[in-house]
């Protein structure tokens, strides 16, 4: 019976502190005394998500009399601040990250949408103190993002899985995300499944601080860069053939799973089937699929053998 | 509810909960129970972050006493409720104290075992402080106490009138 890797040593680093569900917000106050901050700057992004975060965020400061400068990420942080809050996705939490230093607490205040990387060390980056999600203070919903949030958060959970020699603390949050994921079915933009996407993606930042890209990932980042498609829908293309590579190859952590829950690929494919059509990713795979093929089958670069696997198993089925 | 209401209803409840943790221990063997396994001069504070209500209990020479707001020095147990919006929730009875702590929602400052002990005698009040459809919700467990509805009966004249 194959088991999760025996720890006689490992890594891994503990996230932030995450608050989440309604009235997550109000935890601010105390925890930024808590750390001795009382005059913080909320640092959001210049858009409606932005705004609706923001809007939350200084009313529940004001309920407790703390009084907050608000900037867009563009701006310069002022001199007279003590802790930084960034409310919002993606970039603007990237830039509080770079800004804040060590000793100065960052929070990050998120939505669900998410690119999975905000409440995990991005890039070498620090992580936040705490990561609040709060559903009151989410905009209205828009179910094509959140499900582009949650096919992200799927893959790096998939991903982190398709290593043999993964601990039982990384497996223990992988299983987390997957279980929010599974949760939060079906996709209707409902509040129930827009804080089980939310959750997901924060869990699924945390295995990716403590593990590395796989090619699902890094595929789906490089296309999207590439503006050829959607980081979501080179995700939704790619990971029915990794699933498979992975069941084919007996994969061990995928073997656990399914001892839990029954059948682990068949969970995964599960959840993945629900999030297409609200993400809206159906249309183009067979392009996605071909294009990734041609350019990365000869990648010699990072993951090549994760990646080579991986279209090998894609060219199998097309042949078939 | 706006922040004014609420510290109005916070401080209406914590002095009702005060005075009634103070005639359970007169009225309730299991209150008394509780109390005599804490050391004597121990107090214990309930307050809401951060200059919100509160309420003190100080066991003193034998006796609990329920201390008002402004004579209360440092305590032996803090248990703080981290906003009012949280104090709402608890003291609205939607949810448990345990529940409430699991949530992060309080923080406890001092022995962990005597705040085990305090939430006992706090869910033992409150069982006879509210209608079993209402205590059901704000206790972990509900267990009618024997001679209920004379020692709730006693404990809220002891509420009103007791020094």
């Amino acid at each position: 019976m194959k088991e999760l890797m025996q720890e006689k040593s490992m890594a891994f680093r503990i996230g932030p502190s995450l608050f989440s569900g309604w009235k997550a917000l109000s935890h601010i106050p105390f925890e930024l005394s808590r750390r001795r901050a009382q005059h913080p700057c909320i640092l959001h992004r210049d858009d409606e998500e932005g705004a609706y975060l923001t809007r939350a965020l200084r009313s529940c400061l004001k309920q407790e009399g703390i009084s907050a400068v608000s900037l867009t990420e563009a701006m310069e942080l002022p001199g007279e601040h003590d802790s930084i809050i960034a409310a919002g996705r993606g970039s603007v939490q990237r830039r509080a990250k770079q800004l804040a230093a060590p000793e100065i607490p960052l929070f990050s205040v998120l939505s669900d949408i998410q690119d999975c990387r905000e409440a995990g060390r991005d890039e070498g980056l620090r992580h936040p103190d705490a990561v609040f999600i709060d559903p009151a203070s989410f905009q209205p919903c828009i179910t094509k993002l959140t499900a582009d949030s949650a096919l992200t958060a799927l893959a790096v959970c998939t991903e982190a899985l398709q290593q043999d020699r993964i601990h039982s603390l990384l497996y223990s949050i992988v299983r987390t995300g997957l279980k929010f994921l599974h949760q939060g079915a079906p996709w209707d933009g409902s509040m129930e499944s827009r804080l089980c996407t939310a959750n997901a993606c924060a869990a699924a930042a945390l295995v990716r601080s403590n593990s590395p890209p796989g090619a699902v990932t890094s595929v789906s980042e490089a296309l999207h860069a590439s503006a050829f498609c959607l980081r979501s829908e080179a995700s939704a293309a790619l990971l029915p053939p990794l699933v498979q590579a992975m069941v084919n190859r007996q994969c061990s952590s995928l073997e656990i799973l399914s001892r839990e829950i029954g059948n682990g690929a068949a969970y995964i494919l599960d959840i993945l089937e629900g999030l297409r059509k609200p993400s809206g990713c159906d249309a183009r795979q067979s392009d996605i699929l071909h294009f990734a093929f041609n350019t990365f089958q000869t990648s010699k670069k990072n993951h090549a053998g994760q990646i080579l696997d991986l279209f090998s198993t894609i060219d199998e089925g097309a042949q078939s | 509810m706006g922040t004014a209401a609420s510290r109005i209803y916070l401080s209406l409840l914590f002095w009702v909960t005060g005075r009634a943790v103070q005639a359970a221990w007169r009225t309730d063997r299991e209150v008394r129970r509780e109390f005599d396994r804490l050391p004597d001069l121990f107090s214990f504070r309930l307050s809401v972050y951060p200059s919100g209500p509160g309420l003190t209990i100080m066991k003193k020479e034998g006796t609990v006493r329920y201390i008002r707001q402004g004579e209360e020095g440092p305590a032996d147990l803090h248990m703080m409720i981290k906003s009012l919006s949280h104090g709402m929730s608890l003291f609205t009875f939607q949810e448990s104290t345990a529940l409430s702590a699991s949530r992060g929602r309080i923080a406890i400052y001092g022995d962990l075992s005597y705040a085990c002990s305090i939430v006992r005698v706090l869910d033992r009040v409150e069982i006879y402080l509210l209608p079993r459809v209402i205590a059901k919700r704000a206790v972990k467990r509900y267990e009618s106490p024997p001679a209920k509805h004379r020692k709730r009966f006693m404990i809220y004249l002891r509420v009103l009138f007791s020094p």
